[in-house]
């Protein structure tokens, strides 16, 4: 029993490593960013891009799932496994709008001539937010899974740790989005 | 630790400080782009998102001094040391760069201009 906390400790404070590294990926990514976002050459600059209201509902859609996440949690620690799954839909559904949103913004620029490899600025812009992007469409396959897991072997102490773990990197991912709603769009509109 | 009055507190913290930027940029614009003026703006962008850092991790990923997490703390800080590191670094090098550029392109327009140059 002593062993079994022991690796269970190691296993959350492994996750915790990694979040930690991928913080440092994402930290090259907003450097880049800050030093290309005007090598615009002529093509789409983020003023341009930028429209708060659309990025304001983003970001508030982020962080009401991150606060359904905990939710989930919550409900899985006091062993109530209808109420954990459906926080965890409600999270899916707002993880997936999420990601909706950010790929109609994608796509919108594609369409007016302004993709990923028409500018410096450009290039750098759909590297990050895809790469947040692509965690958090990760993110949604893994809680996928678990909640497969919890439908059909029940909520164990082994799922509620997988959760735990899941509740971790959704939160870390609200956390990077807040910096891109701050740097990149929010200092765009300026 | 995990209770639903952390998880609502930090919701209502984050919800918060997320409308509070856009309305300073509102306020901005209905002033005819003079108060608050734009250095003020980017301060307090950059205030309100580390203080949505802070509530997320306190009321969200419950960072603590506790016995159990210290290494996590200790994880946490170094991150942030080498997060610092890379983008001030990074910063600092391509202004100093640009500066650079800029000197030697200035030279060629004011001294003598190079044939290379003349090419182009």
């Amino acid at each position: 029993m002593e062993n079994k906390t022991i690796l269970k400790d190691k296993n959350m404070f492994g996750f915790w490593v990694y979040l930690m590294s991928d913080c440092v990926l994402f930290a090259g990514l907003f450097a880049t960013y800050a030093v290309l976002y005007s090598s615009t050459y002529g093509n789409a600059s983020i003023q341009t891009i930028v429209n708060l209201p659309f990025v304001i509902t983003e970001t508030l859609i982020l962080l009401t799932s991150s606060f359904t996440v905990g939710l989930a949690l919550l409900a899985a620690q006091r062993g109530k496994k209808a109420l954990t799954l459906f926080a965890l839909a409600l999270t899916l559904a707002l993880g997936v709008a999420f990601l909706g949103m950010e790929l109609s913004e994608f796509s919108r620029l594609v369409a007016q001539g302004s993709g990923p490899s028409h500018s410096a600025f450009l290039s750098i812009f759909f590297t990050l937010l895809g790469t947040h992007g692509l965690h958090v469409f990760l993110g949604s396959i893994w809680m996928l899974v678990l909640m497969a897991h919890v439908v059909f072997k029940g909520l164990s102490e082994g799922s509620t740790r997988k959760l735990l773990l899941l509740s971790l990197f959704w939160h870390f991912l609200d956390i990077i989005w807040i910096f891109i709603f701050t740097f990149v769009y929010l200092f765009g509109a300026l | 630790m995990h209770t639903l009055r952390s998880y609502i507190t930090g919701f209502i913290l984050s919800i918060a400080f997320t409308l509070i930027a856009p309305a300073l940029f509102l306020w901005h614009v209905s002033t005819g782009h003079i108060f608050p003026t734009h250095q003020e703006l980017r301060f307090s962008f950059v205030i309100l998102a580390i203080a949505q850092l802070i509530v997320q991790l306190i009321f969200f990923l419950h960072i603590n001094r506790e016995k159990e997490g210290r290494w996590n703390v200790a994880a946490l800080a170094f991150a942030a040391i080498v997060v610092m590191i890379l983008v001030s670094g990074t910063l600092w090098i391509m202004y100093n760069l640009q500066q650079g550029q800029n000197t030697q392109m200035g030279t060629f327009i004011n001294g003598e201009v190079t044939p290379q140059m003349e090419n182009d």
